[in-house]
């Protein structure tokens, strides 16, 4: 099989994205010309310790902020161009954020959560039934009239991953998704994703220095002082 | 607007609060908007019953009608100075006393039977008067004094007896009550000297002056100028009445400025404490437009229903309290109070929302 080069091929494709912060002495370069491919539907690891440039890597792949130089393409749509509105856009109609933290507006039911998602972008979200269905998959279809702060910590990661796909999302961007639960549930969650991403075709990329969840993954990077390389091999031995 | 009244909503107790201070704030307002409003009212509306566009006065008097005294010819000279009708006024402030004897502070206006002053008092009852110890009394003073048209009073110390004709519907001058009665009557109680025609001379349209003064005919020291004012500008001038108005503005003002600032304190500090829940949802593409006027609705409702509390505890006080307090309420005057205090809850609003716009996701994720 020949693997595709065209980037409108790929989920999210960056072509020698570098950013740098600051100048002269104080310049520090997060990000080194990092080039991928990610197809669409596949579950991707980026491994790598603290200040490794994962988390810059993850703000520019979700139109946070913009590269220093280099090209990204979501869905095949150059994202350096779009302006900070059509950003927006693409964000709540595209791009699907699971965050460490404070993902749940603490006043909101579950339910509510999704209304407030319908409220900005009422057409194009999963319908109840296709709701009702991905809330039961993941466990969390009792709780639609909880608030966060009655939820455990793991009820309310699936809550925050059902918010992000609520929009169908064709890229889900997770930040240490799972840096606060024990192996077993991180094996839950890890077949979780693999699950979502192999039958909704959806492509989620899981930042993380979490190397439990590797063998799930079709594609491992390992992000080291802000230089991405593949390294799937020593995880699917 | 879920985020905005959903908050609201959850966290009923930190809403509460604030609504309640809101709805004190509004309270104050509304109460002392009235209260300025009364006291106006009592220092004016006998004059905005005489239906007059400008009066002239002795220019020594300095626009108070008590101090100024016109000699017939400068009588005569201000009414070649006008177009419009005229009405000669006699002032002065006596005492009333009733068959029981009680005594009460009055404002005696004289003029004369048929003039325009008198045709344009509204009356609750009665006529205005034709003959000389011919009185029409204020309907507040024949309440609290307990007077009806035919009952005798007398005025000053003079013992002649005054019949009641008439009850004025709403006429006081300078927070008293005013008496009308004929310019003869006012010659006999008044202590000013025969040479004296009158105190001031209404119009029911401006005087043709020069600088607002009049050179009178028989002008022969510079005492004998006349002023003329337009009736905004009299009732500028009567006794503490711009000094009273301008400490209710000041203070209803300061209250305004203090809703502002309790507005745009408590909303930032709940801004800064949902700081990182912003940044995510400004992360998911929730724009930041609608965050923003999520705050700006927030700010809103939290003055609205405050006013409404604030509103209905005017109206409960306002039941209750006695006559003897002069509030007035006015619709419209009350309606600008309440939309000032709202769009204070929108400014108030702004610096939250200024602390939305710089929630950075970006510094959330590293």
């Amino acid at each position: 099989m020949t693997t595709p080069t065209n980037p409108e091929h790929y989920a999210l494709a960056m072509r020698d994205v570098t950013k740098t912060y600051g100048s002269g002495n104080a310049q520090v370069m997060a990000l080194r010309h990092a080039t991928l491919n990610i197809p669409h539907g596949h579950l991707v690891l980026i491994l790598g310790p603290s200040g490794s440039g994962k988390s810059t890597f993850l703000t520019i792949a979700g139109g946070l902020q913009t590269p220093t130089s280099g090209k990204i393409t979501i869905d095949g749509q150059d994202i350096s161009t779009l302006s900070k509105h059509e950003l927006d856009q693409l964000r709540l109609a595209h791009i699907g954020f699971v965050l460490q933290a404070h993902d749940l507006v603490p006043y909101l039911t579950v339910e509510e959560q999704f209304k407030l998602v319908d409220s900005v972008k009422p057409k194009g979200n999963l319908s109840k039934t296709q709701l009702n269905a991905l809330l039961q998959e993941l466990g969390v279809d009792q709780l639609k009239h909880t608030l966060p702060s009655n939820m455990s910590g793991g009820q309310q990661q699936r809550v925050a991953l059902a918010r992000a796909l609520y929009t169908k999302p064709s890229l889900i961007l997770a930040d240490e998704p799972t840096s606060a639960l024990d192996s077993s549930a991180v094996h839950t969650v890890g077949t979780l994703l693999q699950n979502i991403a192999h039958t909704q075709h959806t492509t989620i990329v899981v930042v993380t220095h979490d190397t439990r969840l590797a063998s799930l993954a079709d594609d491992v990077y390992h992000m080291q002082d802000g230089v991405l390389s593949y390294s799937l091999g020593q995880y699917h031995q | 607007m879920l985020l905005a009244f959903k908050e609201i909503q959850r966290e009923k107790l930190r809403y509460s609060l604030i609504i309640a201070l809101i709805a004190l704030i509004s309270y104050m307002m509304l109460v002392l908007s009235a209260l300025a409003l009364g006291l106006a009212n009592q220092n004016t509306s006998a004059i905005y019953g005489w239906h007059a566009h400008s009066i002239a006065l002795n220019e020594q008097a300095d626009g108070v009608m008590r101090a100024s005294m016109l000699t017939q010819d400068q009588v005569n000279s201000i009414k070649e100075h006008t177009t419009g009708q005229t009405a000669e006024i006699g002032f002065t402030s006596t005492r009333l006393t009733s068959k029981s004897d009680t005594k009460h502070s009055v404002n005696f206006l004289g003029s004369t039977a048929q003039s325009f002053m008198f045709t344009n008092t509204t009356l609750s009852e009665g006529r205005m008067p034709q003959a000389t110890h011919e009185l029409v009394v204020d309907k507040a003073l024949a309440h609290s004094a307990q007077l009806a048209v035919g009952q005798q009073v007398t005025l000053g110390s003079d013992n002649t007896p005054y019949k009641i004709v008439g009850i004025a519907q709403d006429a006081k001058l300078s927070v008293v009550s005013v008496v009308y009665g004929l310019l003869s009557d006012w010659h006999n109680i008044s202590p000013v000297s025969p040479t004296i025609a009158a105190s001031a001379v209404i119009s029911t349209s401006g005087f043709t002056s020069k600088n607002g003064t009049i050179t009178t005919s028989g002008q022969t020291t510079a005492n004998s100028a006349v002023s003329t004012y337009t009736i905004a500008q009299f009732i500028q001038h009567l006794p503490g009445y711009s000094a009273q108005n301008a400490t209710f503005i000041l203070i209803i003002a300061v209250l305004a400025i203090v809703t502002l600032v309790i507005i745009a304190v408590f909303l930032y500090i709940i801004v800064l404490q949902k700081l990182p829940n912003i940044a995510v949802l400004k992360a998911q593409g929730i724009p930041t437009r609608y965050l923003i006027r999520s705050t700006l609705v927030q700010g809103t409702s939290i003055v609205t229903v405050g006013l409404i509390l604030g509103g209905i505890a005017t109206l409960a006080i306002a039941w209750f309290i006695p006559e003897s307090v002069p509030m007035y309420f006015s619709l419209p005057l009350q309606g600008v109070t309440a939309l000032g205090l709202i769009l204070m809850g929108l400014l108030g609003s702004l610096l939250p929302a200024l602390q939305i716009r710089k929630a950075d996701p970006i510094a959330l994720i590293q």
